[in-house]
């Protein structure tokens, strides 16, 4: 293959015209008809791609009504939610170390008591 | 005045009373819509069920965020913009096993108002571009689905996907040849 001809077939899928070329590359084209081949089959791509614009796929059914149950739904408030899960989770935290202390005061007079006994 | 311009108006009307916070304006401005966005859900994600998600999950973020919506642009721009962002937060969603090739979803298009000028998809090229198209890597997908059927600009793309303008010619350049590889010299009938 010519050196152009395998310039001009790199340079072709970055461009949407061949006049994006350069005048040499252009003339080359113009004369060569491989490489017009070539550039017919990007541009029948492009076509092609560009035409799907127009044709639309059908949503499926229960998309529209899970669309209005979800907007219908009052927004949930992150920052108001991760306080009032903090707060639970500091009352948790707070009510177990209440529940050690009151085991471990359990603990230490059950063994004072058992060594006073003996 | 034509029957275009009065669905604009009207689409311009809904788009006002929901930016006021009425359910039902933009519920209608969903149905609206809802094919066009779920067309291009499915396109980028290339997954039926993954397109459903990204389309729903796009029309809840546009409703939170219809106050900040300035009609500078069109609601259905704005809404691609919001459906694109969808299908890339979507991304590690969509490692999942596929169970429905994207064949199906462009062999059946339900509105076709192709003008003879632009030409459609002949039907011995649709089936093997879908294909080809599905079988892109997402990231060159994106792009040139961005740019050869929806028209965005290189600078659209680069913004939206968070990279660099010269990225973005990169995938494109990489994807055309890929699928001109694909549909030319591997799939030989009927690409011409």
């Amino acid at each position: 293959m010519k050196t152009r001809c395998t310039v001009v077939r790199m340079r072709l899928p970055g461009v949407e015209s061949v006049d994006e070329l350069g005048p040499r590359l252009s003339a080359h084209v113009a004369a060569c008809l491989t490489c017009q081949a070539e550039a017919a089959r990007y541009r029948t791509l492009r076509r092609h791609l560009g035409a799907l614009a127009s044709e639309t796929v059908e949503a499926p059914d229960t998309l529209l009504p899970a669309v209005a149950a979800e907007i219908r739904r009052p927004p949930v408030d992150d920052k108001r939610g991760s306080v009032v899960r903090r707060a639970a989770i500091a009352s948790a935290a707070a009510a177990g170390a209440v529940a050690a202390a009151g085991a471990g005061t359990i603990i230490v007079i059950g063994l004072r008591r058992t060594r006073s006994a003996a | 005045m034509s029957s275009r311009e009065v669905i604009r108006d009207d689409e311009h009307e809904l788009v006002a009373r929901a930016v006021e916070g009425d359910q039902a304006a933009f519920t209608e401005l969903v149905r609206i819509h809802q094919h066009e966005v779920y067309t291009l859900a499915a396109r980028m994600v290339a997954d039926r069920e993954l397109a459903y998600d990204v389309s729903q999950e796009a029309f809840v973020r546009a409703w939170r965020s219809i106050g900040k919506f300035r009609g500078d642009a069109k609601f259905s721009t704005w809404m691609h913009r919001i459906t694109v962002n969808t299908a890339f937060s979507h991304r590690d969603r969509r490692k999942r096993k596929r169970t429905e090739s994207l064949d199906s979803v462009y062999i059946e298009p339900v509105a076709d108002s192709l003008t003879p000028e632009r030409g459609g998809v002949s039907a011995t090229m649709r089936g093997p571009l879908a294909a080809a198209l599905d079988a892109l890597p997402e990231s060159l997908r994106s792009v040139i689905v961005l740019k050869d059927v929806y028209e965005w600009s290189h600078t659209e793309i680069a913004e939206q996907l968070g990279i660099s303008v010269t990225a973005a010619k990169v995938r494109l350049h990489r994807a055309r040849k890929s699928l001109r590889i694909t549909l030319w010299d591997e799939h030989k009938a009927g690409a011409e």
